[in-house]
Order: C-alpha cells, then sequence, then structure tokens
C-alpha cells in the first residue's frame, strides 16, 4: 500500500510537469509576409526580346512554417511574383532565383542589364539582387537571385512590405 | 496455467485487437458504435466464460451514493468556472446524437467496468494489471483522436485530456471495483463523461485546467472513500509524523499553484520565451513570471510587458510613451532587435508586467513544439 501510494504520487508529479510543458503558454513573433514583384526589361527600341523563362526556384532558411511563393506571370512572362511567408526570426533568408533569356536573334540584340530595387520598408527587409551576367547575348539565359533578409520582427500587426526588383535591358553597345 | 486464466487471457488479446481496430474507422460515431458493438458482447462473453467471485457487499450503496454525488459536485464546480471563463455551446440533444453518442458511449462505460470487474475478481499477479490496461485502452482508443496527430495541440488533447487522467482513472475504477462492485465505477464515469452531451452549454475551462482537474478528481474521491472505510489505516494515520503532513500540504500548494500559473487565467501567469529577440535580458528557453496589469498599474519606460496583437504574445521593452487623445500608445522594442516594433500598443494590449525569469524551464516546451512543427 504504501509502495502504491508512493507510485501515484510520483505519477502525479510527473504528470504535473508533462502537463505544465505541454500547456505552458509559449511567446511568438507574427510571420513577416513581404510581397514581391520582379519585372524583367522592356526597353524594346532595338528590338530586344527579354524575358523570364523556365520554373523559378525558392530556399529559405525561415522557420514560420509557411511556404514562400514564387510564379511568372504567364500572359507575357515578364513579370514574375513573390510572396514571402517563411520569414519569421531575425537573420532569416529567403533566395529566389529566376532565370532571364534573350530571346532576340539578331546580332544588335545584345543586352546589358541593370537590377535595381524597391522596398517599401528597408527596416523590415535586406534585400540584395544579384545578376549572372550583366551582357546577355542572343538566345543567351542568366539567372537573377533576390535575397530577403529580415531585419526585425515587428509586435504589430502581420508586417507587409513590397519589395520590387527591376532589371531593365539597354542594347549592348 | 488454469482454465480461467487462458479464457481471461485469450479474451482480452481479443477484446485489445478489436479496440485497436478502432483506430482505423474515421468518423466519431462510427468509432463509437464500432467499439460498442466489440465491447458489448466482449462483456457477455467475459461474464459467461470467467468464472466471477464475489465482493464483500458492504458499504455498497453508500460509496455508490457517494460517486454519483461527487461526479455531480465535480461537474457542478465545472459549471461555477463557467461564471469566470465562460461558455460554449456543445451539440443540441438530438436522436442522432442520442443514439450516435450518448447511447454508444454508456454501453462502452458499463461493459468496460463489468469485463474490469470480472477480470479484477480473479485475483492472481497480473490480473489487476490486465484490467487496469483494457480501461485504459479503452479509454485513450474510444474517446481520443490518436490517428492523424499532426500538430502539438491534437497530441497535448491525447495526453493532457485523455492519457494522463485514464491512469489516474484507472487507479480509482480498480479499486472501487474490487471493494465495492461496478455500479460506483458506473454512475461517477456516466455523469463526468455524459454530461457535455446532454446539457446544451459546457464551460469554456481552458484545457491546462481541465486536464490537471481531470488528473486530480479521481484521486480525490478514492481518497475520501478510502478514508472514510478504511478505519485501520485512520487509526494508524495518527502515528504518522507532522512532517509528512507538511510535506503532503507543501506538494499539494506547489501543484495547484503550477496550475494557476501554466493556465495564466489568475493573477500570475506563466510563459515560455521561444525567440531571440530579448536576448541577453530573457533568452530562449527561459520561462517568465508575469502579473496581469490590474486596471491603472502604472507602465514605465524601460518595462518589460506581456502583450498580445493579432492573437500573438509578446514579451518586448517599453522604449517610449505618449498620450495622444487621451489613449496611451506605448513604443515596444525586442532587446535583441536592431528596430523598434511597428507601430505601437495600448493599454489594451497589455497583458502584464514580467517579474521574473526561471532559465531554461521553458525547453521542454519549445522541444515538444519543435518535435511536431518541424516533422
Amino acid at each position: 500500500m504504501k509502495n502504491r501510494r508512493t507510485a501515484i504520487i510520483a505519477f502525479l508529479l510527473c504528470a504535473c510537469l508533462a502537463i505544465g510543458a505541454g500547456y505552458a503558454t509559449v511567446s511568438d513573433n507574427l510571420v513577416v509576409t513581404g510581397q514581391g514583384n520582379v519585372k524583367a526589361a522592356t526597353a524594346d527600341d532595338f528590338n530586344l526580346d527579354i524575358y523570364f523563362t523556365g520554373t523559378p526556384t525558392k530556399t529559405t532558411t525561415g522557420t514560420s512554417g509557411e511556404a514562400d511563393e514564387v510564379a511568372i506571370d504567364s500572359a507575357d512572362n515578364d513579370t514574375a511574383t513573390m510572396t514571402i511567408n517563411s520569414l519569421k526570426t531575425v537573420g532569416e533568408i529567403a533566395t529566389f532565383t529566376f532565370d532571364i533569356h534573350n530571346a532576340g536573334t539578331e546580332t544588335n540584340s545584345a543586352a546589358t542589364l541593370l537590377a535595381t530595387k524597391t522596398v517599401g520598408d528597408p527596416s523590415l527587409f535586406e534585400v540584395m539582387c544579384t545578376l549572372g551576367a550583366h551582357s546577355l547575348a542572343p538566345g543567351a539565359t542568366t539567372t537573377l537571385t533576390v535575397t530577403v533578409k529580415l531585419l526585425r520582427v515587428p509586435a504589430a500587426d502581420i508586417a507587409d512590405s513590397a519589395v520590387s526588383v527591376t532589371v531593365e535591358a539597354t542594347q549592348a553597345s | 496455467m488454469t482454465k480461467d486464466k487462458k479464457i481471461t487471457y485469450f479474451l482480452s488479446a481479443l477484446i485489445f485487437a478489436a479496440l485497436l481496430s478502432c483506430l482505423f474507422i474515421s468518423g466519431e460515431v462510427s468509432s463509437r458504435v464500432t467499439a460498442a458493438l466489440i465491447l458489448v458482447p466482449s462483456a457477455f462473453a467475459v461474464l459467461y466464460f470467467i468464472k466471477k467471485r464475489s465482493t464483500p457487499s458492504i458499504n455498497k450503496r453508500t460509496v455508490l451514493l457517494i460517486s454519483a454525488v461527487f461526479a455531480l459536485l465535480y461537474v457542478a464546480l465545472l459549471y461555477l468556472s463557467g461564471l469566470k471563463f465562460g461558455f460554449l455551446r456543445s451539440r443540441e440533444l438530438t436522436v442522432e446524437v442520442f443514439f450516435g453518442n450518448i447511447l454508444p458511449i454508456a454501453l462502452i462505460i458499463i461493459s468496460v467496468e463489468i469485463i474490469r470487474r470480472v477480470i479484477l475478481s480473479q485475483r492472481w499477479a497480473f490480473s489487476s494489471a490486465l484490467s487496469y490496461l483494457i480501461g485504459i485502452t479503452a479509454d485513450v482508443l474510444i474517446f481520443s483522436k490518436l490517428v492523424g496527430i499532426e500538430k502539438f495541440t491534437d497530441f497535448m488533447d491525447v495526453v493532457g485530456l485523455h492519457l494522463l487522467p485514464a491512469i489516474t482513472g484507472g487507479v480509482l475504477y480498480g479499486y472501487l471495483s474490487k471493494r465495492y462492485g461496478v455500479y460506483p465505477n458506473i454512475a461517477f464515469r456516466l455523469i463526468t463523461v455524459l454530461y457535455s452531451y446532454v446539457i446544451p452549454y459546457t464551460p469554456a475551462l481552458p484545457d491546462a485546467l481541465l486536464s490537471f482537474s481531470k488528473l486530480f478528481v479521481p484521486l480525490l474521491l478514492l481518497l475520501f472513500i478510502d478514508l472514510l472505510f478504511e478505519k485501520k489505516r485512520r487509526f494508524a494515520a495518527r502515528r504518522k509524523s507532522k512532517w509528512r503532513f507538511v510535506l503532503t500540504g507543501g506538494a499539494i500548494a506547489l501543484m495547484v499553484s503550477t496550475v494557476m500559473i501554466i493556465s495564466c487565467q489568475f493573477r500570475f501567469g506563466m510563459l515560455v520565451i521561444s525567440t531571440d529577440s530579448m536576448t541577453g535580458e530573457l533568452n530562449k528557453g527561459d520561462a517568465i513570471v508575469y502579473e496581469s496589469r490590474d486596471g491603472d498599474d502604472p507602465i514605465f519606460v524601460g518595462d518589460v510587458l506581456v502583450f498580445e496583437r493579432a492573437g500573438a504574445k509578446t514579451v518586448h521593452r517599453v522604449t517610449k510613451m505618449e498620450k495622444i487623445n487621451g489613449s496611451v500608445h506605448y513604443y515596444t522594442k525586442g532587446d535583441a532587435n536592431e528596430h523598434e516594433d511597428l507601430g505601437y500598443i495600448t493599454d489594451s494590449d497589455i497583458i502584464g508586467k514580467v517579474k521574473f525569469k526561471i532559465a531554461n524551464l521553458g525547453y521542454p516546451s519549445i522541444w515538444l513544439r519543435e518535435l511536431f512543427d518541424n516533422k
């Protein structure tokens, strides 16, 4: 009887600990999302035909449990959209890679590429965009890599900031 | 091995296998009806094939009455707690609910208790353990959702609301069954399980508190009946040292205060820090105890607050305050964050002020959650 009583008390203490650990309220940060638009080159005065091609890829070190989204607008392939849902903790990075193709066939349709970025709230996201090559010969393809790093975690409503990268193509001289 | 033992083991194995098959039946109603269809014939088989040894008939009616009254008191206390925590609308009592839930559950409880009673009455070395296991298996497999556990909250539903209470409940039911027959168990269980199906509103008790109450109430009833009727022990108790009472009282006080703090429904609450935003002062894995804000308690710049916005509880420090149109705006920042938090919070967002921390106490909570979230 004494052993049984000891066992019951020991079990109760362990059960209390287990329930305490299981039901303890855990502080949380809100998921931080960022919209993004990436636009391919538009300059067409010299018959440049630059557009996104293939399937963009995404990787993340984010821990929010939500997935990022990336897609190319199939209407004209010159706009790609990325939605960043995976970032939760300061320092986490979401990376998106796009293929940019020069479909021109003439020798004068070689292009020089320049990528510029705009961030709605620069205190929230740090955005880096890197082109695989700044010169794109006719028929060639290069990559555009956009990395979005979370700089701070807001305590208010889900933080949303527009992230925009524009790739401008001009005729290579 | 005697014939009764062989039959008992055989029937028990069949019952276990049949109960396990309920795991693969989708739908709450279907699995309960199936469980009832398995257990009712099992109870008849156990009654017919295994010889039951009788129990002494002392105090059976009294204990039945005590069990029923205790169960009713427990349900009444749960509903009283609804005055603080509110009520939720539960199922309406319809013919479907009666035949889909109430009747199968009642049949399951009665059958399990009959099986427990017969096996317990055998009095071999393993008969107690066997009856105990059948009871816990039936409680967990039939009344909880084991298949399809994806989130941590699903896991805690099974462990906190079904498995752990089934273990302490099994101790009570075994004790009562051996000494006083099946009726006290049946009365207690029918009242404490079926009330939510019969009464259209149920108290919105936080899961932590409900889990603790289900864990302790069977043991309280056991203790009460044991003290009331076990006279030899009452006389022996007078010889126990006072330190034992002090230790027992201390353990009870500790468990009660743990319940109250974990539930975060009373003056003090506990929160586990799961992020790095306050690293230095409050590190990931620390547990903080906060005091709920009482109306006009002053807040100062530098205070570390617990507040809630968009459904998330956050622990950050106040960096600035300003009064605009009669309302105070508090600007906050995590110590380790580069920038202030976006926007501001107001008095209605503040839950409380951090009082002290217990380093690393919260890691088990974080590990448990990460186990499920990172599958």
